[in-house]
């Protein structure tokens, strides 16, 4: 076994044993969990692109007011929640449950029981958000941001999303072997808490709304916290499963990801309150909620270094495969999004940037550029393991991975260059609010182009994806380094 | 890091830690918040009092403009307006007329859905009634609803013309008749008028009761 | 707005003070047990004899 790792300590535990008994093989657990998955990531590419179609539609009427207004069920406000709840709850938790549930039943290294329970679980997660979507765009959306789904079909997210948890904790309790791998506790992380978060916004500001302001304080607790203990957590444990996976080489250092685990749960929980900065909450909150945010910086720097001296040395390879493209380009986004993150929460900076869309434009530096992307990275990782065959074609790979990373780099400029002007000039009481709205338009026609990019992307990763799921036996491979061969065939 | 039950009493007790700090505390401190006078005066102990027969705010929401509240939540409206207030120093909210003072936590107790909001492609609404009231404001809000260009040109808002109806002059125009100049582009075909819904009614009564146009103990109106 | 009575902000401090002696109880509690010993054999728990350490996993499916 060829030993290009720097990293080794004196003594190797014998991880790997020939006892079945003991540890299954990594083929094993992939076949046990394959329906799941792979009913979970179709589910995950058919929101996709209703959430993509849906996106389209929202930023071209930004610049086009009265494209599509004949009905009320396609007006702004209606498309913007639709697109954005397809997007989070249709893509993001179908391809975490895609993928992060897949990683933890490798690391757990047991074959899974009880796969039927998560059909039941995607089943009703896709039912209820269907039904959810339909309602909001009929008129019945609640207008409380990221809970946008009416009451009649929240309980079926909520039943869908415990039998998820309960069936990760039962995987981790019943889990053979001691040890316990990083992106374990980030995934059981976000497992227990995305519930509890969203159980309690739900009470707190839905069902038994809470008086005043008490309810946009939790509303944002809750918001943001679906961004740093949910998308965050389960895209940090796929990065931190993939990078020493496909390099072949040990997480740079083990001590590192131990203060990056808790002091991210530490101090992303506090930030939330800072989209009320300058609002009706007491000072006393923004200000913690503004160091907490500064106070980010240090899991942030934790999780770059981490990565960064993992993949050192290793960077022409790692260019060389589809999944550390996007999941490197995640990981290098989240260290930037984060940054500006904590700058946006800095009085004098929120001052410009508050109300404008330079946040749009950081909320999806952050939801695509970092966990869309590291995400669609684990699934081209993780589906060939699935289906025993490689993807159809790598043209398709690399138009999406280019439309995806030039599409969200443009759109990040635009809105962020263009949102910080909006900020300075709505500051200005001298300019008038219409030629503020005038000024933003051409930055906002450069983010429909983005957006047409990023379609470009989606279809090519859809048409990818269904033809590999289809084209039964036509791709078998022969010698690249995936599971797809013996060990005696191997590129060891 | 092995063990379930640390790591589960670890994660569990950083959640309580941020609920407890920001959700619990907040509803402790804000939940009984009251309506109050607009100031208030010292008794015979000195203790700050509420003067008697004066009017409590903030106004409890009720009525049509209740009804109007649906319809503005239905909608979507606050995806581009937001309804908070920022300082004089901290911003141009004051400056540019939007309110005349900051908007604090008892601003928003008696309303059962709270919709600050977080973005401004349109203006800030949580005064807008301050700045448009009567017919007067009855008839821009119309005009502007049923085609945002007939008042703001050049602005994004779209159009919300689902809400009115276009119909046949029946004798005498109808004195509910979006008065938009025969001239306009935006006008209806000749011979016809157009005329709110219902929702468009109550919407424009919502958004005529969206007032800070009275003081607080703790933050009175700048003049 | 400022705070009018800081008392308020009273439980949140006791709070936070317990719960920092908790964490530090935790972490020192967790050490003795040997949970931060050989902390560098848990990273390379991801690979196994299929898919080993040193050996690259992915690549492009038209490249050898």
């Amino acid at each position: 076994m060829s030993d290009s790792t720097d990293n080794t300590e004196g003594t190797v535990i014998p991880y790997t044993t020939n006892d079945p008994s003991i540890r299954a093989e990594l083929s094993e657990i992939d076949r046990s969990i394959r329906s799941a998955s792979i009913f979970f990531i179709v589910s995950a590419v058919g929101w996709l692109l209703l959430g993509t179609i849906f996106a389209l539609i929202a930023a071209i009427k930004l610049h086009e007011p009265s494209f599509a207004v004949g009905t009320e069920y396609t007006t702004f406000g209606r498309m913007r929640a639709a697109h954005l709840n397809s997007m989070a709850l249709g893509f993001g938790n179908n391809m975490i449950f895609g993928v992060c549930l897949w990683i933890m039943a490798r690391l757990c290294r047991a074959p899974i029981r009880h796969g039927g329970l998560l059909l039941i679980a995607g089943a009703f997660w896709n039912i209820g958000l269907t039904i959810g979507i339909a309602g909001l765009i009929k008129g019945d959306i609640t207008s409380v941001e990221w809970l946008e789904i009416p009451k009649y079909a929240t309980p079926l997210l909520a039943i869908s999303y415990i039998l998820i948890g309960i069936w990760g904790v039962m995987a981790f309790r019943f889990r053979k072997g001691e040890h316990v791998y990083v992106s374990q506790w980030y995934f059981l992380g976000a497992l227990f808490w995305f519930p509890w978060l969203y159980v309690i916004a739900q009470i707190m500001i839905i069902w038994a709304p809470a008086q005043g302001v008490v309810q946009s304080i939790t509303n944002w607790w809750f918001a943001h916290n679906v961004l740093g203990l949910w998308l965050t957590p389960m895209a940090l444990g796929v990065a931190y499963y993939l990078i020493p996976k496909v390099l072949g080489r040990p997480i740079y250092s083990y001590y590192l990801s131990v203060l990056g685990f808790w002091s991210l749960a530490l101090f992303y929980n506090w930030a939330g309150v800072h989209h009320l900065i300058g609002g009706p909450v007491p000072v006393w909150l923004i200000s913690a909620g503004i160091v907490a945010s500064v106070m980010m910086v240090i899991p942030v720097v934790v999780v770059a270094i981490n990565h960064h001296m993992t993949v050192v040395g290793l960077h022409r390879e790692g260019w060389r495969s589809p999944t550390m493209r996007f999941v490197v380009f995640g990981a290098i986004n989240y260290t930037f999004v984060s940054l500006i993150g904590s700058a946006m929460a800095l009085r004098d900076v929120n001052l410009v940037t508050h109300f404008t869309h330079f946040t749009v434009g950081h909320a999806h530096h952050g939801a695509y550029g970092f966990f869309g992307m590291i995400l669609f990275g684990g699934v081209y990782y993780m589906m060939p393991r699935m289906l025993q065959r490689e993807w159809p074609s790598a043209a398709l790979i690399k138009i999406h991975f280019w439309g995806s990373a030039l599409g969200i780099l443009l759109m990040v400029f635009a809105l962020q260059i263009g949102g910080w002007f909006q900020g300075l000039q709505m500051n200005n009481p001298e300019i008038a609010f219409l030629d503020v709205v005038q000024n933003t338009m051409p930055w906002l026609k450069a983010r429909s182009v983005s957006g047409f990019l990023l379609l470009v992307a989606h279809v090519a990763f859809a048409v990818n994806f269904f033809w590999m799921l289809f084209a039964a036996g036509k791709f078998r491979t022969k010698d690249t380094p995936t599971l797809l061969h013996t060990q005696e065939e191997g590129a060891a | 890091m092995k063990s379930l039950p640390l790591l589960f009493l670890g994660i569990f007790f950083m959640l309580a830690f941020s609920f407890t700090g920001i959700v619990l505390t907040s509803h402790v401190q804000f939940g009984a918040l009251e309506q109050t006078t607009e100031s208030l005066e010292a008794d015979e102990n000195g203790n700050p009092v509420m003067p008697e027969g004066e009017t409590l705010y903030p106004l409890r929401e009720g009525g049509v403009a209740l009804q109007g509240k649906e319809v503005y939540i239905s909608m979507g409206c606050i995806y581009c307006h937001s309804q908070q207030s920022r300082r004089d120093s901290f911003g141009a909210d004051v400056a540019r007329g939007w309110a005349q003072r900051a908007t604090v936590p008892r601003d928003y107790i008696s309303q059962s859905r709270v919709l600050l909001g977080t973005m401004r492609t349109g203006p800030d609404l949580v005064n807008v009634g301050g700045r448009l009231q009567g017919d007067g404001g009855r008839e821009w809000h119309h005009k502007h609803l049923y085609n945002p260009q007939i008042t703001s040109k050049g602005s994004n808002m779209p159009s919300f013309a689902f809400l009115y109806k276009v119909q046949a002059i029946d004798g005498a125009p109808s004195a509910d008749a979006v008065a938009i100049p025969a001239d306009s582009p935006y006008a209806p075909p000749a011979g016809h008028e157009i005329i709110p819904t219902h929702r468009a009614k109550v919407l424009v009564e919502y958004l005529l009761s969206l007032k800070i146009d009275y003081s607080l103990p703790e933050v009175p109106i700048l003049d | 707005m400022p705070v009018e009575n800081y008392l308020e902000l009273l439980p949140i401090i006791v709070l936070g003070v317990f719960f920092f002696a908790i964490t530090v109880f935790m972490l020192y509690w967790a050490a003795n047990r040997g949970h931060f010993r050989n902390m560098e054999a848990q990273s390379k728990v991801i690979f196994t004899e299929e898919e080993p350490e040193g050996v690259f996993s992915d690549s492009f499916p038209d490249k050898r």
